[in-house]
Formats: C-alpha cells, sequence, structure tokens
C-alpha cells in the first residue's frame, strides 16, 4: 500500500514538475521588468517603516471594542473562572463568539479581517483595501484549556482563547498577559468536514506546546491536547464551527 | 566572476550601483516562475514580481542575513502572492492560459494537444486548492525547497508543512489520476 502511495506521489510529483517546466516564463518580458524595477526602487535611503503605528492603531481598536464589549455587556472571556465541564461552557461560548464578531464587524466593517479574544485580551487583524470576505468562509474556533484538581476531580478552566478567522489563512496571535501564543489556521474540505491545524506556545504549560492537526465536524467538541501524570491533568479542548454550515 | 548574493547585497550597501541590479537580475526569472505557480496568471505574476522587488530593494539594508537571501526572498514573494489573492478572493478558481504563442490547436499533433490537456489539467487541479495547500506544493515540489525550508518560508511549524503537502497531494492525486495511472 505504501509503494502504491509512493509510486502515485512520484508520478504526481513528475507531472507537477513537467508543468512547472512547460509553464515556466521565457525571457521575452524580462528585460522590461527588470528596467521596470530599477526605475522603481529607491533612490534614496530605504524608508523605515515602524510596526509602532499600525499596533498604536490596532490597540486603540482593541480598547474602543472592549469599551463597546463593556457598555453591550459583550462577555470577554474571563480569566481563572472555575467552571465544572469545558466541554458545556464551550457550547454555551458559541452565541458569545458569535455576537462578539458581530458587533466588532459592525464597527470596522469589511476591513476586520480577523480577531482574537485571548482570555480577554483582544487583538484584530485589519487589512485595509482587503476584498469582502464572505461570512460563510470564516471558521470559528474555540480554544480552552482546563485542569482537574486532584482531589476533588473537577474541571477548571485556565485559559480561553476565541477566534473568527478566514477559511485558508494563518492566523498568528500572541498573549502578553501569559506569553503563549500560536498558529491557527481553518481549512473546508470538499466533504464539508474542518480540517484546523494549531501551533500553540505555552511556556507555563509545555506539555500541551507543540503542533496539532485534526479534521472535525462543523460544530464538533473535541480534546486535542492532553496530558496527565501523577493525577494532575490538563486538556486543550477545541471547538470549531461555520456559522451556516450544517 | 561570479560575487554571491551577500557579496552584492554588501556592495549595494557600499554605495556600488550596479550590484543591485546582478541581484534582482540573478533572481528574477525564479520569482517570476514561483508568483505564476502561486497566482497561477500570468500578468499578475508579472506585477507580482515587480512588488516583489520593489519590497526587497526597499528594505535591503534592513536584510541581516539571519536566513539565506533567497529564504527571504521566497518569503516576501509567497506574502505578496497571500496579499494579492485577498485583494482577488473572486479570480481564485479563474484558470488563464500560461501558453505562449502556439500553433493553431486543429492542426497541431496529437502529442501535443495531449500535452496541452494536460497542462490545463494540472493548472486547473492547481487551481482548486487554496493557497496555503498550492503554495506548500509549489515551494517543495516544484521549487525544490525542503520541508523545514518551506516552513520558514510560509511561518508555519514543520508539522504544519508536512500536513499541507499531504492534504495538497492528496487532492491533487484525486484530480488528475487520469494523468497519474
Amino acid at each position: 500500500m505504501n509503494e502504491q502511495h509512493d509510486l502515485a506521489d512520484a508520478k504526481l510529483d513528475g507531472l507537477l514538475r513537467a508543468w512547472a517546466d512547460e509553464c515556466a516564463a521565457d525571457s521575452f518580458g524580462e528585460a522590461g521588468l527588470l528596467r521596470a524595477i530599477m526605475a522603481a526602487a529607491p533612490r534614496r535611503p530605504p524608508e523605515v517603516r515602524s510596526q509602532r503605528g499600525a499596533w498604536s492603531t490596532l490597540a486603540a481598536c482593541a480598547a474602543a471594542v472592549i469599551f463597546l464589549a463593556v457598555s453591550f455587556a459583550i462577555p470577554l472571556s474571563p480569566s481563572s473562572v472555575s467552571r465544572t465541564s469545558a466541554l458545556d461552557s464551550a457550547v454555551a461560548s458559541q452565541a458569545g463568539l458569535t455576537e462578539l464578531w458581530s458587533r466588532t464587524a459592525d464597527m470596522f466593517g469589511p476591513q476586520l479581517n480577523w480577531l482574537c479574544d485571548l482570555d480577554g485580551e483582544l487583538l484584530l487583524g485589519v487589512d485595509e483595501g482587503v476584498a469582502t470576505i464572505p461570512e460563510h468562509d470564516r471558521a470559528f474556533v474555540l480554544l480552552t484549556v482546563r485542569v482537574r484538581d486532584t482531589q476533588s476531580g473537577d474541571w477548571s478552566v485556565v485559559w480561553t482563547g476565541r477566534v473568527v478567522c478566514p477559511l485558508g489563512e494563518a492566523v498568528d496571535f500572541v498573549s502578553d498577559k501569559t506569553h503563549s501564543g500560536g498558529t491557527i489556521w481553518v481549512q473546508s474540505r470538499p466533504n464539508g468536514r474542518l480540517v484546523a491545524s494549531h501551533w500553540l506556545n505555552w511556556p507555563e504549560h509545555p506539555e500541551i506546546s507543540g503542533s496539532v492537526d485534526t479534521e472535525v465536524s462543523s460544530g464538533e467538541t473535541r480534546v486535542i491536547a492532553e496530558q496527565i501524570a501523577d493525577g494532575h491533568a490538563i486538556q486543550v479542548v477545541q471547538q470549531v464551527w461555520m456559522p451556516h454550515a450544517g | 566572476m561570479n560575487r554571491t548574493d551577500a557579496e552584492l547585497i554588501e556592495a549595494h550597501r557600499r554605495g556600488e550601483a550596479s550590484a543591485v541590479e546582478v541581484l534582482v537580475a540573478r533572481h528574477l526569472a525564479r520569482v517570476r516562475n514561483l508568483l505564476f505557480q502561486l497566482v497561477l496568471d500570468r500578468d499578475e505574476a508579472d506585477e507580482l514580481t515587480q512588488e516583489v522587488f520593489v519590497s526587497v530593494l526597499r528594505n535591503l539594508d534592513g536584510f541581516r542575513g539571519e536566513s539565506a537571501f533567497t529564504t527571504w526572498l521566497h518569503r516576501i514573494a509567497v506574502n505578496t502572492a497571500r496579499q494579492a489573492a485577498r485583494r482577488t478572493r473572486s479570480k481564485r478558481n479563474e484558470v488563464t492560459r500560461a501558453a505562449r504563442a502556439s500553433p493553431d490547436e486543429a492542426l497541431a499533433p496529437e502529442a501535443e494537444l495531449i500535452r496541452s490537456e494536460q497542462r490545463d489539467g494540472v493548472q486547473q487541479a492547481l487551481a482548486k486548492l487554496s493557497l496555503p495547500l498550492r503554495s506548500a506544493v509549489v515551494l517543495t515540489v516544484m521549487q525544490g525547497l525542503s520541508a523545514g525550508d518551506a516552513a520558514e518560508v510560509e511561518g508555519c511549524p514543520i508539522g504544519t508543512m508536512y500536513w499541507r503537502m499531504h492534504e495538497a497531494r492528496r487532492l491533487l492525486r484525486d484530480e488528475l489520476k487520469g494523468w497519474i495511472e
């Protein structure tokens, strides 16, 4: 079976390389392209693009949204709230994330590309000049990290992350509060299922750091990382859905 | 005498006017082909090639050499293609012919017709992939990067890159089974 697969891959790769060779641009137009590039090249020292301006805008936007959230009583994920079952509360939080996205999108319009709420810390991705992304091309992601008390056996939530991102585009996030971060990427498959790829980096909990790829149905809740040692247990629970999926 | 990329960048920093033109000319065809493989449109690829190199020249003084120049160049090209895909999302599935001037197909020999169909078939199959999946197979299969280098270009973990390669190949094998079996 593996040999058949390898052979098919070898043939496919050969086909792709043949296509690349056939479609390779000839030198026609290259001289003109080179002239255009050199004509557009900077003649004085290059501009130093400061990222600070962009982040100041984002920080201001985030502050505005948090203010609005408080005004409209949209719950951002509270930190260190004890819950008996993250899986139950994850389902309850779907509506909260949907509402947060809706309010934020109303404020920023089609320029709003993605949103991350990292345990109450809000980050926004805003792109000027971007084409409107249809709502059915978005993925909603809930990530919950929970630990189990060794004595009572109860689970309590220690961190929550909520992300809305365009399908097929990676969103990188960093939490200054917990010094954690990661990348989320969600893609839909022709069979209607979703593939979610995460890379988590959490210095406080290296046992659940790393990359995870899962294929799920829209709305499915799943434990994607788990570590159990000496009676202590820690889990990462994921729920991914598309708003108009069946 | 062929100077290395690092030597040309250093010469540029010392004020040698022609060094950067040599650098651009050296990598122009490769970037042009890479961008075509990502966006599948010749005119758009040429526009983005110009955009990539203007960005490279604008930021060349800030290039620290922590990665190879080609890795940095690939990264800018992939990011430029990604931004362009957001701007022109409606064109994602549009397939444009990559062929240069070709003879009248009605009179072309059968072999040329078959090759032309195969070329279009591969291009249509690539167009159906999302950009991250297409990029994974373009960087590793067509551009010859290792999975690690491709992951560095994409800014993703190597595990994610392996997954994307696997998924892209699976979808392409399905689309192109008539040409592979």
